[in-house]
């Protein structure tokens, strides 16, 4: 919108202030720089709806919008529908689901009602607990509505909503009655993560048992979920993933070795390709990996019971892409055999799960564990197998 | 005896000095801005009562308000008495008030005193009249200047133009609503001393023997013109005062008026009765954010539907409804103020759906003020004459107050008096610290 008229008015400046004209000038050859910058990508905008690039943009678009779609639906129960009664009804006492799974794909899985939850309380005792020499169960709190990913050491996935396991016994959970997630031959379940809030996530991160990560963003992840395999996210054999974690660009993710090793790094400093990020002795392993967003603290649980917990800003970045990570515990608790059960992110409201060797799954409040510094009520006989927090505002953590 | 400052409570800019008599320290109270010395005249109120001034207020402004959510609500107002034949009438009245508004922001308070028909204002639950406002200012002031000097104050004496209005009972209740709202702001002792009259103290501090002194104090409200003797042992002597409600604001609003408009669809939807009256409303900061309510918005959407200048009508759209006629107000007087150290400059405002770009130069600046400028220079004049003294007699002219930096206006002064006269006095500080001395006169000096 430039007219004769002021291009007069410029001259006549520079007539009268020959100094303007250099000014002038250089305001006019900046604009002209950035209106030739915008023009370029204009057209390289208008190259791409000619082609059709933006057209397949978009279409990539809808059908990811569509598999998020669906998402939602199986965890409002098949029917969207619903959504608007749910609305105007009174909402039925959420469920919480507790999963224990072994390598070899059987699950258990025992329901909660929220408002049920107590702390200490026992809530549901494994009958047959596992044999030694192999693999410990591993537990997992989720909502009754999530999907989940089961994810094989081959990198196969296989996707089912959590209703679709049966529950059992609360008091009598045996491992031969379990439903079974078959593994192919020579296939090892690795891990179950819940995914029904893979939506409002920006990556997904594979962290494995010897500390490697890679990250995929969602919607490659989705991808490679609609074709079964997301890949092993291993660098070599026997090792194998531990956990598949929803993360945002401005999250930290942290792994926690079982001998008290904590390494953290920036999702968005995160590698694409799985690398060694967390250099472990040979019999160390990764009990816990896990995302800190806006929670303030961190809780790591011992085999013996002791809760440590941390806040979030006592995490340190390491400067090198191989580290050994922070110690959690001293050398000489290490010596003594003190291991590292579970970590978790948690702020004062939060709620955790333990997987005791008696076979007990007992419920705790994250505010007692952080007031007593410990599992109350843990008998001497009894060590912690495995330990997870949830947050009952969000569903699990 | 308890501590006196001087406020120079201005429309734009204000500013507390202290003197002991020999030394006047302007107080840095915003440390905010970029000059602490200098707060802006602008208070923000939020929505849970909670008052800010200066920069602060400006930054939470646009932290709070710019690109926010919006939800209009109808509210009953009040109602409508009427007589029609021999019936009468009740109506209630409804108005469309936005529940999300986060807070108010006010600006050119030191106007709002001498305008007729400005009572106050309702700022969300709560009725504020104008004195309200200002002691509330003033308060902050206060607070921040005994935080500085660690020790409560009991005395000010607050600057005044030579003449808030034309119409004395309209300038005498100016006068008296400053003098409210500076009690209720906690100042126990009030006096008054002329903004051009404060100046020509500071300057009379720099003199070595009598001069006959102008002062040209040019700010953002008024132009105030005080012809003195200074520095004289019989001592001072006001010989004549003038001035004129015109100053920066008026400038921003020429420049908005003349160049401004059309980005918004000026000369495009001439045609539109209603489309115009919304862009002609841009050059009215005082307006603008009255347009951000529905029905306007249901206008402009109908316009831009219809291919009436859409790029532009979007532009004024963006403008109302995101809170950025702050913004633009801003950007527009900021390339004035460069206009006074160079030759060109360019407003610029790149949001939403706002792309300005205006080349501006000091010689369009000066044809667009032009008429102010003769209007000006006849008041001068007529100063003058008032003083009983030739031009040639004036020995010094002493410019302050932002719009004096204007170079049109010092040339039209070199003209009248001769280059060497015209002297340069501190553009936003040399009235602040002349009240300090006038109230170290009358007041305790700082220990």
């Amino acid at each position: 919108m430039i007219n004769q008229d002021q291009i007069e008015e410029w001259i006549r400046e520079v007539e009268e202030r020959p100094s303007s004209g250099t000014l002038i000038v250089r305001f006019v050859a900046n604009r002209l720089r950035d209106l030739t910058q915008r023009n370029e990508e204009l057209l390289a905008e208008n190259i791409a709806l000619r082609t059709n690039k933006r057209v397949e943009e978009y279409e990539s678009r809808v059908a990811n919008l569509e598999y998020q779609l669906d998402m939602l639906k199986r965890q409002v129960g098949g029917n969207l529908s619903g959504l608007a009664n749910a609305l105007i009804t009174p909402a039925a006492e959420e469920r919480l689901s507790v999963l224990a799974y072994l390598p070899m794909g059987r699950v258990l899985r025992v329901e909660l009602g929220v408002n049920s939850l107590a702390g200490g309380q026992r809530v549901a005792q494994l009958i047959s607990p596992v044999a030694a020499g192999e693999r410990p169960p591993r537990l997992l709190v989720t909502n009754s509505q999530e999907e989940l990913v089961f994810l094989f050491d081959s990198g196969r996935t296989v996707t089912m909503p959590v209703s679709a396991i049966p529950v059992g016994m609360e008091e009598n959970l045996v491992w031969k009655n379990a439903y079974w997630v078959e593994p192919r031959a020579g296939e090892e379940l690795a891990t179950v993560a819940p995914m029904g809030r893979l939506a409002l996530a920006d990556a997904i991160v594979q962290a494995s048992r010897r500390g490697c990560l890679k990250r995929m963003l969602k919607s490659s992840f989705e991808n490679h979920l609609a074709k079964s395999y997301i890949g092993a996210g291993i660098l070599q054999k026997p090792d194998l993933n531990c956990a598949l974690v929803l993360t945002n660009k401005e999250d930290v993710m942290v792994m926690a070795s079982r001998e008290g090793f904590v390494l953290s790094m920036a999702v968005s400093r995160l590698p694409f390709t799985t690398e060694e990020a967390l250099r472990l002795s040979v019999t160390d392993y990764i009990a816990s990996a896990f995302g800190v967003g806006r929670k303030p603290g961190l809780l790591f649980v011992t085999n013996n019971g002791k809760a440590v917990v941390r806040e979030s800003s006592w995490l340190e970045q390491p400067a090198s892409s191989k580290s050994r990570g922070q110690a959690l515990f001293s050398p000489a608790r290490r010596e003594a055999g003190t291991r590292l059960a579970g970590a978790a992110a948690v702020d004062e409201q939060d709620w955790s799960m333990a997987l005791l060797s008696s076979g007990a799954i007992c419920c705790y409040r994250v505010a007692d564990l952080t007031a007593a510094g410990a599992l109350p009520d843990l008998s001497a006989q009894d060590e912690v197998i495995d330990f997870c927090a949830f947050s009952l505002k969000k569903e699990a953590a | 005896m308890s501590l006196r400052v001087g406020i120079d409570f201005g429309t734009s800019n204000s500013g507390v000095a202290v003197s002991d008599g020999r030394q006047v320290r302007i107080l840095p109270l915003d440390e905010k801005n970029i000059t602490p010395e200098v707060v802006k005249t602008i208070l923000y109120i939020t929505r849970d009562d909670k008052t800010y001034i200066g920069q602060e207020a400006v930054e939470l402004y646009y932290r709070h308000n710019v690109n926010r959510r919006r939800r209009f609500v109808k509210k009953w107002v009040g109602e409508l008495d009427y007589t029609g034949g021999d019936m009468f009438y009740v109506t209630d009245l409804y108005a469309f008030v936005d529940e999300l508004l986060p807070g108010r922001l006010m600006q050119f308070l030191k106007t709002a005193l001498r305008s007729e028909g400005i009572e106050g204002t309702q700022v969300f639950e709560r009725y504020y009249s104008v004195v309200e406002i200002v002691s509330i200012y003033l308060r902050h002031l206060k607070e921040r200047a005994e935080l500085v000097l660690g020790e409560p104050i009991g005395g000010v004496t607050l600057g005044r133009p030579v003449k808030f209005s034309l119409k004395p009972d309209v300038d005498h209740k100016a006068q008296e609503s400053l003098r409210q709202a500076a009690h209720m702001a906690g100042f126990e002792q009030v006096e008054f001393e002329m903004e051009p009259v404060a100046a020509a103290l500071y300057y009379e501090l720099s003199l070595t023997g009598p001069q006959n002194v102008m002062i040209f104090d040019f700010g953002g409200g008024t132009l105030d013109i005080t012809i003195m003797r200074l520095g004289d042992p019989r001592g001072r002597k006001v010989y004549a005062n003038g001035g004129i409600d015109i100053a920066g604001s008026d400038f921003d609003r020429a420049i908005i008026r003349k160049r401004m408009l059309k980005h918004f669809g000026k000369g495009q939807v001439d045609h539109n009765h209603e489309m115009i009256e919304l862009v002609n409303a841009v050059a009215d900061w005082q307006t603008l954010p009255e347009l951000s309510v529905p029905r306007a918005r249901v206008r402009l959407n109908q316009a831009i539907a219809a291919g009436e200048a859409p790029a532009r009508l979007r532009a004024l759209e963006a403008l109302i409804f995101n809170d950025l006629a702050f913004s633009f107000y801003r950007a527009v007087e900021e390339s004035k103020i460069q206009l006074s150290s160079q030759g060109a400059s360019v407003v610029r405002l790149e949001e939403k759906d706002i792309n300005i770009w205006e080349l501006y130069t000091r010689a369009q600046f000066e044809n667009d003020i032009r008429e102010y400028r003769d209007r000006i220079e006849k008041v001068l004049l007529q100063t003058v004459d008032d003083s009983g003294l030739d031009l040639m007699e004036i020995d010094a002219v002493v410019k302050t107050g932002g719009s004096s930096s204007i170079p049109m206006f010092s040339e039209m002064l070199a003209g009248l008096f001769g280059r060497e006269k015209v002297k340069e006095s501190s553009a936003f500080s040399s009235v602040t610290a002349g009240l300090g001395v006038r109230a170290a006169e009358g007041g305790r000096p700082v220990s």
